[in-house]
């Protein structure tokens, strides 16, 4: 899988040229934000699944008298601030899927920006 | 002139919004220059480890907690110590990741992880955390009940699991850029 990825990024290394230079950077940025947000997304499903499990474990437990008033209440102040993890982790992986996406069409047109200008631009 | 139909259109290539899309990543890729952008820290092994070590540490203390609930094992006093232990081993890790330049994120996911462990660092009715729930006056004696404590499991392993998530997306994102 990791082998035909660099094989295929080699490929698009070697097919640069002055016309196709804007439609190398889109799509290459194109696949890596993709591939990367996919995976924010499944993470946030993920978790808010559990996140209504562990609601739901509270309510039942304070309906059945399993756990104190105080309990609960400390239970529900926790919870919230795991609900702002998983927001907060999501907003991170997403910055990063931006990145990835910005770097990996960096590295595709690179070799041929340097070669065209002469030196190391990029 | 005469007007391009439609399927014309939709056949052109980069369309607009593209041409867009492609300006924007042109003037990112040279603010980029050589080194690439850094939008989000690069992974540390470190911060890994200590959130690892602490999910383990947190879970295993809430297991043990959980079988003795309701006798005198259980009890806050018995169990100071270890509340002391795991303040240290996060202040640690607070000042790793505030150390790291552009980790706001993992510091503020590890703020989190602080709230749902020791909260304030004052036993609080209205607390946020294991510590909390351990040292509300019903519960000194003997420990927190069952129920709750799972509860608690559960989200303080939902908040760690956050920071590492990010932490190892990271890592991912690394190799995909690359």
């Amino acid at each position: 899988m990791a082998k035909s990825k660099s094989k295929s990024r080699a490929k698009a290394k070697e097919d640069v040229t002055t016309d196709n230079l804007g439609d190398r950077i889109f799509t290459t940025a194109k696949d890596t934000f993709g591939k990367q947000f996919k995976s924010v997304k499944q993470f946030l499903r993920g978790e808010s699944e559990k996140l209504a499990i562990t609601l739901r474990m509270i309510i039942e437990a304070r309906i059945a008298g399993d756990v104190s008033e105080e309990e609960a209440r400390i239970l529900l102040n926790q919870q919230k601030i795991a609900t702002s993890a998983v927001l907060t982790a999501a907003e991170g992986m997403s910055l990063i899927a931006v990145q990835s996406a910005i770097n990996a069409a960096l590295n595709v047109v690179r070799q041929f920006v340097n070669g065209k200008v002469g030196f190391s631009l990029l | 002139m005469i007007a391009m139909p439609i399927i014309g259109r939709r056949a052109e290539w980069p369309r607009p919004h593209h041409r867009l899309l492609v300006l924007w990543l042109c003037a990112a890729l040279l603010a980029a220059a050589c080194s690439g952008i850094e939008l989000v820290s690069r992974y540390d092994e470190a911060t890994d480890s200590a959130l690892t070590a602490l999910q383990q540490k947190s879970d295993d203390f809430i297991e043990s907690l959980e079988a003795s609930a309701g006798t005198s094992d259980a009890s806050f006093t018995k169990h100071e110590a270890f509340y002391d232990e795991l303040d240290r081993d996060v202040r640690r890790l607070e000042f790793r990741v505030s150390s790291i330049p552009n980790n706001a994120h993992t510091t503020r996911l590890v703020a989190a992880v602080r709230q749902v462990l020791l909260g304030s660092g004052e036993c609080s009715a209205e607390g946020t955390s294991l510590r909390d729930l351990h040292c509300l006056p019903a519960n000194q004696a003997t420990g927190p009940s069952p129920t709750a404590l799972k509860s608690n499991r559960r989200n303080i392993n939902q908040t760690i699991g956050a920071a590492l998530n990010l932490e190892l997306m990271k890592k991912q994102g690394l190799a995909d850029s690359e």
